[in-house]
């Protein structure tokens, strides 16, 4: 067991450092990037054989780039938030000289050629990238062992998978071998790894962070941001990433406000929709999720919010919207490798993507149709009144490894998360930790915003941190060699 | 296209279909639908000679569907087993009362009987179940084989009917059933109930005893049973010993004390079973205690109603395929087709939304914050 109810506040070892309590040392001259990073590096070393979160670890470019950073520090060049701060990305997102795998056969010896958009902010921002992540195969399929690399695990069991697509980024923050990483969601894949992995996952605005650079799935459902361990330290990655891209067709010219001052904002006076109607009454949700949700609420009116219960357009559209899309937009992304090379995909990947043959321009589009509809009363419904919704974000805690079997289908649980709506609708949302079910697995809620308006949640994520989210309970790592998650 | 572990034969769904229905039952289940319905109590009226009138009514607001199963069954004489059972199903609108068209009654309990099997065996039985015990050779039994097999590998199946030609012909129809050529399946017409129950993983009783049925006292202890035969008020196919010491699942409890008796005041419902409540069913002996109800009647009509069969599915997703000049690998063809019928599902449920909503000018991907 490592680092188990060491309060946050009083940090004792590197890694607990979140990236505000880092950045500070860094500047006051009391710690180095390099001591930083050396620590993360030889965490890695240590603990990921045993937790597969890493495909490619950057070692000697980490160190290179910490070196540079501490220069730039001691010549009172200061790049921002995460200024000397070790973070990972997704491995579907380039990084110049750096391999791009996408966990895919068909991606195997593929070096980026450039940075991704995401690469070059952080680049520029003095950031030190460690690595790059596990994750389902290309941001899709399932937890696989028919892929070139062994799927990531959850740290807080070796019976449960930590969720996905983004399972590497849940798995390296929640162990502690990063503060940061950078993933996409393009249905739930940053979300539902931090609800399962007792992380803070972000998935900001779509068009908020561009994703140039990064493997497309669904290019209208993908979305790019933080997980992160506490809230701060996604409000510094994303205050990075964010912005405009002029470069990336999809990303929006809106101004980015200062995310880094929203966690101190409190959320006294804020206004908050709640709709237990998508969760509480279905029986597939998990009774201690519902009285977590309860009981956050409750958190919130005592810190001076108001909290207000109101009617969602029925989910079934809005999952029924975001199937669709993503069917007919992720076949058109691998329609040739379908084609060509239809053994080279993982099982799983090859029978979500290739149904999306079958899918109708007529159908297409009135999934597009029903998606500004689906928008516009959900804006209606929450935002007309409210600042912010909180809703369930995984309906149970999660699914184990041997549910998984060899063959299609995955089992029902794995797809237990109630995230698709936001990417269709494009408002910014966010998985919480709310604390720990009774079989001590993570749990959580999640957080919408308005569109643009991610500082509104990270004020809620942040309060509800502080209140319940047990940011000093680490998982109990385990060391390399153990192999008893393995499902065969 | 089409892998199907088990061929169709004599007028039986397929598996496939089977395993899609127990998924929209559960769906229907998770949703909260099944809970907005309203099912009145069954109505039976009898009259001297034995002959039976019934009437199953359901309406739901969220598959907007007002049926009413209505049957006849003539007793046969001289009493026994063989009862002429005429059934059909007219289906209407519910928002409209729109008379939708009427559905084959018997089509509608096969397909119905044999998915809420899977469903209730898919959660409740042992994952690596192999032997079946089939008590029964009529009609029921079959359903119930299927419903079973949709969910459980089955290498060895025990069949026991007090007809011993009819038990031939049943096993018989579930080695032609049977096309796995990597799991070939054996199957035994035993010479007691106690034979064919003795140490299975599941068995099934579909019969129309009136009474407990002579099993094997050595059921293991994580035994899943589907008891769906005969049943009144005062007794049940199984001993009220094993009911009692068994977790009882039933498709809805006030039917099942009104008909099957108070015993099943302590059953769970359906919907319990997709919960983390189920997870402490495991290594405990499950009885699904079936009394029909008319809301699994409703979900089988909508279902039918508004699919394309199979084939039809298969031809279109081939023609995209051919189209794009993609070939699907095989063994990869049953999970790409069962994809294909969820974004079916999908496409339908939009398209009533759609003819709902009031039309709207332009057509664009963007919408809300979407660049």
């Amino acid at each position: 067991m490592l680092d188990a109810a060491i309060p946050r506040q009083t940090p004792t070892q590197l890694h607990e450092l979140t990236v505000l309590q880092a950045g500070a040392l860094l500047r006051a001259g009391e710690l180095t990037s390099t001591e930083l990073t050396a620590d993360a590096l030889a965490r890695i070393e240590r603990l990921d054989p045993a937790l597969h979160a890493f495909i490619h670890v950057t070692a000697e470019q980490a160190l290179r780039r910490a070196a540079q950073a501490d220069r730039d520090l001691r010549s009172g060049i200061d790049r921002g938030p995460l200024h000397g701060i070790p973070y990972a990305l997704k491995d579907i997102i380039d990084a110049e000289g750096v391999p791009t795998s996408n966990a895919s056969w068909l991606s195997t010896g593929r070096v980026a050629g450039s940075d991704s958009a995401i690469e070059g902010r952080l680049r520029a921002g003095g950031g030190v990238l460690l690595g790059k992540l596990t994750t389902y195969e290309f941001a899709v399929g399932g937890p696989s062992f028919d892929l070139p690399f062994p799927p990531a695990r959850n740290p807080w069991s070796d019976e449960h998978v930590p969720s996905g697509s983004s399972s590497g980024a849940g798995t390296a923050v929640a162990a502690g071998l990063v503060r940061v990483a950078l993933a996409s969601d393009t249905s739930g894949s940053i979300r539902g790894p931090a609800f399962h992995c007792g992380a803070v996952g972000l998935k900001p605005t779509y068009g908020r962070v561009s994703g140039r650079g990064a493997h497309a799935l669904s290019v209208t459902l993908d979305h790019f941001g933080p997980l992160a361990w506490t809230a701060g330290d996604a409000a510094a990655a994303l205050q990075v990433v964010a912005g405009a891209d002029p470069a990336g067709s999809r990303c929006a010219d809106v101004p980015v406000p200062d995310y880094l001052a929203a966690p101190a904002r409190g959320v006294a006076g804020l206004r908050i929709a709640h709709s237990p109607g998508w969760y509480a009454h279905d029986p597939a949700t998990a009774p201690e999720i519902v009285t977590s949700i309860e009981r956050a609420l409750r958190v919130l009116e005592g810190l001076g919010a108001t909290v207000e219960q109101i009617d969602l357009p029925p989910y079934d559209l809005f999952n029924a919207c975001g199937r669709i899309i993503f069917a007919a937009e992720a076949f058109s992304v691998h329609e040739e490798d379908l084609r060509r090379h239809p053994r080279s995909f993982g099982r799983y990947t090859y029978q979500r993507i290739m149904p999306g043959a079958g899918v109708l321009a007529t159908d297409l589009l009135r999934a597009y149709q029903a998606r500004r509809r689906l928008t516009r009363a959900l804006d209606e419904a929450v935002f007309g009144t409210c600042d912010v919704l909180i809703t369930a974000c995984g309906q149970t805690t999660a699914a184990r490894w041997a549910d998984f079997g060899a063959d299609w289908p995955p089992p029902r649980l794995a797809s237990d998360m109630q995230t698709i709506p936001f990417n269709v609708s494009g408002h910014p949302a966010a998985s919480v930790p709310t604390g720990f079910a009774g079989n001590g697995l993570p749990i959580g809620l999640q957080v919408v915003g308005r569109a643009f308006d991610e500082a509104s949640v990270l004020r809620v994520a942040a309060a509800l941190e502080v209140e319940l989210g047990q940011r000093n309970r680490r998982p109990p790592v385990p060391e390399a060699g153990r192999t008893s998650c393995d499902p065969t | 296209m089409g892998r199907a572990h088990l061929t169709s034969v004599a007028g039986q769904p397929s598996v496939d279909l089977v395993r899609s229905l127990a998924d929209a039952m559960r769906a229907g289940l998770r949703s909260g639908a099944v809970r907005r319905m309203i099912v009145p109590p069954r109505e039976t009226a009898e009259d001297a000679a034995g002959t039976k009138f019934i009437s199953m009514p359901a309406v739901s607001p969220d598959y907007d569907l007002y049926i009413n199963k209505v049957a006849t069954i003539i007793a046969p004489d001289p009493p026994g087993p063989g009862a002429t059972v005429t059934s059909v199903v007219p289906a209407f609108s519910a928002s409209s009362g729109r008379f939708l068209g009427v559905l084959d009654g018997t089509v509608v309990t096969n397909l119905k009987s044999a998915a809420v099997t899977a469903l209730v065996t898919d959660c409740c039985a042992a994952k690596k179940s192999g032997v079946l015990g089939i008590i029964g050779s009529g009609v029921q039994a079959r359903q119930q084989y299927l419903g079973v097999s949709a969910v459980r590998d089955i290498a060895e199946v025990r069949v026991f009917s007090r007809n011993a030609a009819n038990a031939a012909a049943f096993a018989r129809d579930i080695t032609a059933m049977t096309t796995r050529a990597d799991a070939a399946v054996s199957v035994t017409v035993c010479e007691s109930a106690e034979q064919a129950s003795r140490g299975v993983d599941i068995l099934v009783t579909a019969t129309t005893s009136s009474g407990p049925l002579p099993i094997s006292s050595q059921l293991p202890s994580h035994v899943h049973v589907n008891c769906v035969g005969a049943h009144t008020v005062a007794s049940r196919e199984l001993a009220e010993d094993l009911l009692r010491t068994s977790v009882l699942i039933v498709e809805d409890r006030h039917t099942a004390v009104a008909e099957a008796g108070p015993l099943h005041s302590r059953a769970v419902e359906l919907d319990t079973l997709d919960t983390p409540a189920a997870a402490g069913f495991d290594g405990q002996r499950t009885i699904f205690s079936s009394t029909g109800c008319a809301y699994l009647d409703l979900i089988t009509c909508a279902f039918l109603a508004s699919r394309p069969g199979r084939e039809e599915d298969e031809a279109e997703l081939e023609d995209a395929a051919q189209r794009l000049r993609i070939k699907v690998p095989a063994d990869l063809e049953g999970g790409v087709l069962d994809g294909y019928r969820g974004l079916r599902d999908m496409t339908a449920l939009l398209r009533r939304a759609d003819a709902e909503a009031a039309d709207e000018p332009g057509v664009g991907e963007s919408g809300g914050s979407h660049a």
